[in-house]
């Protein structure tokens, strides 16, 4: 009996056999590699979030028998606490507990003023997220799972960690705003007319605001249930921090301007204009001792090791950076350079910096100068954590990673703006705030690092230059600038397929390959929610090919009203601007109207609506009840038809049909007539999906296996190329696998990207020539 | 001969008895965090489980993620497991469930490359139609639903018994053998009908 005559089933178990072999063992060095960075959950969490999984005689094995009955159980002892939370809310509120060391309060990290974070990056940088505040944001505060900054328009913003999605945002009047500095669930900040406000973190709500507004006052800290600051007439001020009522003011003898305090071991540290560095009790609200500054304007005070420092200002023309005995006043050591800033201070070493750039090493205990480095300007306030010091080197755009014990360089990343002020270190990444209203969070690759000499008679920098604009090594111009990205994934979502924009509101919306909903988001990134889901009842969608794999997309009509590719359904779902179910059409077949491989969809200006089907090798048009009104082949004068991407419909009605092989787009009029062939030659990749603004230029996404080429191509309406954007990577302004593309019709455009890590949803704006 | 291979039945008996007690000791050990215990269980499964995610995905990069992703969630919920017997058929559990979900979020660029299929070099007479026969089987059991795919898979490479592939799928017994009922009919009519117009597809487009 020869195998060919064998039962398909023992030929196939044969096949599978031979198919399986050769398991990639580095693989598994790669997993084991994973778990032993982290620890398994506990038990009850394991439990409870594992579906359950029964063995031979019905026992559980795996989980929990009864998950819905534990989940209601939670649910209620949930509502029990929340009750309880609520009686003991008063209780609560005025309670003052310790900041978690893991966390960072505000300017400077703690209100020592010490700027040591728990844990930074590991290995290389790597952008977590980027979130576009409208303003620039000085300084981030981080508390467990979240992060709040406020920017120059006064919107004071809590975001979460993982994924830089906001959770709240409230407008606090009279900006710019100081602050935030967060302590014992309260976020306070001070604005322009000097009051000062206390937020909920949990949902932002306003719980107070000082009746008295206060003479410029200085950046706050709190500890203790109280909120110190220093005023523009001379006094250090404290607050209560639950409920806003001024427990005390100073003014220290001969002080004319107070400056940012720091709180360490049961008191105040403070540098004035007019009576140095004073030390204040707060419990008999007395000066303990007052420091000489040589009359020197100073800066922010901040307490490390029973050492109190004392740098010079930001602004000031003259000074140095002084240390004295925190107990006594007595003056341990004054730097040999001028102008140094408040320091961070790790392990017997001050780290500070210039505005001019440069980076010095201090003995703690002798006030010697033990390592110094040169960047090109606005160097201000370092932070250290596990060994590495960080800076922001404004005028470089850069963020500097540097060896804490040696000075020597680990690593930089290029920002896609200038800092001026802080930045923030906490829980495993690195937080800078910038002036174009940017919050980066960086977070590490966990490899390891070489640290090599820092270049410090040459930075290495090339300050006009925006990162974004990548060295990419093609000819080809960059059209565009990253304005925020979030991770979506990390919100829980499966790579999506095209997106589209809503016309009416603004909103992008994205087909979610994993659960057969669409995401909506807000324009500046906030996810709205979420619609729809599996099935084939109207409403609900299956994006998905014949063979499982995801696909689907979506187009609106210019009035709201949209038309949804339920590739999986095989049919077109109409919606009027409220969701409202309209009709549907199409089944599975190859005769008019009906779908094989429906790959892209285009509503025209007439509200007709355009479907390309790739294995039918049509281009089909429909009236918005389905109606079919014609039909063409795009691939009738091609030689071979290998297939194509998408479709999409300019403003004069013309369609693009994007071809995998050669790489170009067709463009046909209405009537299927070939107009010309764009970008071939130009694409290193299949051209995928495209998006054309109202002036005509076509924008088209290419894949990861362009190379060096970037990932969205931009051409004039005569087919020239003008540029394109988004060089290979996962950094700020790369792109690697870009999928979906909108333009929002504002000067801006939409682009999800994906690799193997992540999944983002970036906004751009674009640059000219990309807009008139 | 008989005596022969009595013994050896035997000893390979005693073996797994033996690498059961063994597992159940290392599961018990992974549960307590025993990072070093979780290593051996994982080397031991590896192959399988790859196998089985490159036989469901058709894709051997999307099997390795498969497998990264079930095996890091497996010592994350490692502890979630009451009965350490039961190590095997969770893990087989937790990579088609990954399977499932890369299979549903991959591009449209990776269908292509999927169904893109090397020509078959002709190695001898004899050997010609059982080659081309074993391609063919191949790509029509790639043109399968996932889920029917993962029913072929665990009967067929991992020798489960339907039962016990419905409970590791949280599926129906019934629905189970009706995956692999018509997944076996539809490899048989595409099998026949390669047989009869073979050459002729030859030419078509793959997407």
């Amino acid at each position: 009996m020869t195998e060919q005559q064998l039962p398909l089933e023992r030929m196939l178990a044969g096949w599978m056999a031979d198919e399986a072999t050769g398991a990639p063992e580095p693989i598994l060095a790669e997993i084991l590699a994973t778990t032993g960075r982290i620890r398994p959950r506990p038990r009850w969490w394991a439990l409870l979030v594992e579906r359950p999984m029964r063995s031979g005689r019905a026992r559980v094995a795996v989980g929990l028998a009864n998950r819905g009955l534990v989940y209601a159980a939670l649910i209620a002892l949930l509502l029990a606490g929340l009750a309880a939370l609520a009686i003991g809310a008063s209780i609560l509120l005025n309670r003052a507990g310790p900041a978690d060391p893991a966390d960072w309060s505000g300017f400077r990290g703690n209100a020592d003023h010490v700027g040591v974070g728990l844990q930074g990056p590991t290995g290389n940088p790597v952008l977590a997220w980027q979130f576009h505040a409208h303003g620039a944001v000085l300084e981030v505060a981080i508390v467990g799972d979240h992060v709040f900054f406020a920017a120059d328009d006064g919107t004071l913003s809590a975001v979460t960690r993982e994924g830089g999605v906001t959770r709240w945002a409230v407008a606090v009047p009279n900006p710019p705003l100081v602050g935030p500095y967060a302590a014992d669930g309260r976020l306070y900040v001070t604005d322009a007319n000097g009051v000062l406000y206390a937020f909920d973190q949990a949902d932002g709500h306003r719980i107070w605001s000082t009746p008295t507004a206060y003479a410029v006052p200085s950046r706050m800290v709190s500890a203790d249930g109280t909120v110190y600051f220093g005023t523009s007439d001379g006094f250090v001020v404290a607050v209560d921090g639950a409920t806003g009522a001024e427990r005390w003011r100073l003014q220290p003898p001969g002080a004319t301007l107070v400056d940012a305090p720091a709180f360490e071991a049961g008191m105040v540290y403070a540098g004035t204009d007019g009576a140095g560095y004073v030390a204040i009790d707060p419990a008999t609200r007395r000066v303990v001792w007052q420091g000489d500054t040589n009359g020197e304007n100073t800066g922010t005070a901040s307490v490390a090791d029973g050492i109190a420092y004392l740098g010079v200002a930001a602004d000031a023309a003259s000074g140095k950076l002084r240390a004295f005995d925190a107990a006594t006043g007595r003056l341990l050591w004054t730097a040999s350079d001028d102008l140094l800033q408040l320091p961070t201070v790790a392990d017997g070493v001050a780290y500070s910096s210039t505005v001019a750039g440069l980076v010095v090493a201090i003995d703690t205990a002798t006030g010697t100068t033990k390592w110094q480095i040169h960047l090109e300007g606005e160097v201000r306030a370092p932070v250290v954590a596990s060994g590495i010091v960080y800076l922001f080197a404004g005028n470089e755009r850069r963020l500097y990673a540097v060896e804490a014990a040696t000075g020597n360089l680990l690593w930089r990343y290029d920002a896609p703006a200038t800092g001026n002020c802080c930045i923030a270190v906490a829980r495993g990444a690195v937080f800078v705030g910038l002036q174009d209203g940017s919050v980066l969070s960086i977070v590490g690759d966990h490899r390891p690092l070489s640290p090599e000499p820092f270049p410090s008679s040459a930075p290495s920098a090339t300050p006009t230059t925006p990162p974004s604009t990548g060295p990419s090594p093609t000819p080809v111009p960059s059209l565009a600038r990253v304005i925020w990205s979030t991770d979506i994934r990390r919100m829980g979502f499966a790579p999506v397929c095209q997106i589209a924009v809503d016309p009416t509101t603004g909103r992008i919306w994205a087909p979610e390959a994993g659960s057969d909903e669409i995401a909506i988001f807000e324009p500046d990134g906030t996810l709205v929610e979420e619609w729809g889901g599996s099935g084939s009842e109207p409403g609900r969608f299956d994006f998905s090919r014949g063979n499982g794999d995801g696909y689907g997309t979506l187009a609106f009509a210019k009035d709201g009203s949209f038309f949804v590719l339920d590739a999986g359904n095989r049919r077109i779902q109409h919606f009027d601007a409220k969701r409202t179910y309209l009709g549907e059409w199409g089944s599975f077949g190859d005769r008019p109207g009906q779908f094989t491989d429906p790959v892209g969809i285009a509503v025209a200006a007439d509200g007709s609506v355009w479907v390309l089907d790739d294995i039918r090798s049509v281009v089909e048009h429909y009236g918005p009840d389905g109606t079919v009104l014609g039909t063409f082949d795009p691939f009738a004068l091609q030689p071979t038809n290998d297939g194509a991407n998408s479709l999409a419909i300019d403003g004069h009605g013309n369609l693009y049909v994007s071809s995998i092989a050669p790489a170009s787009v067709l463009v046909f009029d209405a009537k299927g007539t070939l107009l010309r062939t764009v970008g071939e030659g130009q694409f290193s990749e299949q051209a995928g999906n495209m998006s054309i603004d109202a002036g005509g230029r076509l924008f088209v996404t290419q894949g990861p296996e362009r190379g060096s080429a970037l990932g969205v191509l931009t051409f004039a309406p005569n087919g020239s190329l003008l540029g394109g954007f988004g060089p290979l990577g996962d950094g700020a302004g790369q792109l690697a696998f870009p999928g979906g593309i909108a333009l929002d019709g504002k000067g801006g455009i939409y682009v999800e990207d994906s690799d193997f890590g992540s999944t983002r949803l970036i906004r751009l704006e674009l640059l000219s020539p990309a807009v008139p | 001969m008989v005596a022969v291979a009595r013994i050896v039945w035997e000893r390979s008996e005693g073996d797994r008895r033996s690498e059961a007690r063994m597992q159940v000791e290392l599961v018990e050990r992974a549960r307590s965090g025993d990072h070093d215990a979780f290593a051996v269980l994982a080397k031991e499964s590896f192959g399988r489980l790859y196998g089985a995610a490159k036989l469901i995905l058709r894709d051997q990069d999307r099997a390795q993620d498969a497998v990264q992703e079930a095996l890091v969630l497996a010592w994350k919920h490692v502890r979630a497991i009451r009965d350490p017997q039961a190590w095997d058929a969770w893990l087989y559990r937790l990579t088609v469930r990954a399977c499932y979900r890369l299979a549903r979020s991959a591009r449209r660029r990776d269908v292509l490359e999927l169904h893109v299929e090397p020509d078959t070099e002709p190695t001898g007479h004899d050997f010609t139609g059982l080659l081309a026969e074993r391609d063919r089987l191949g790509r029509e059991l790639g043109q399968l639903p996932v889920d029917q795919r993962a029913v072929m898979v665990f009967h067929f490479y991992l020798d489960l018994p339907l039962t016990e592939a419905a409970a590791i799928l949280d599926i129906p017994v019934g629905t189970a053998k009706s995956r692999l009922h018509r997944g076996l009919e539809t490899l048989r009519t595409a099998m026949s009908d390669d047989r009869a117009d073979a050459g002729i597809r030859s030419g078509e487009r793959s997407a």
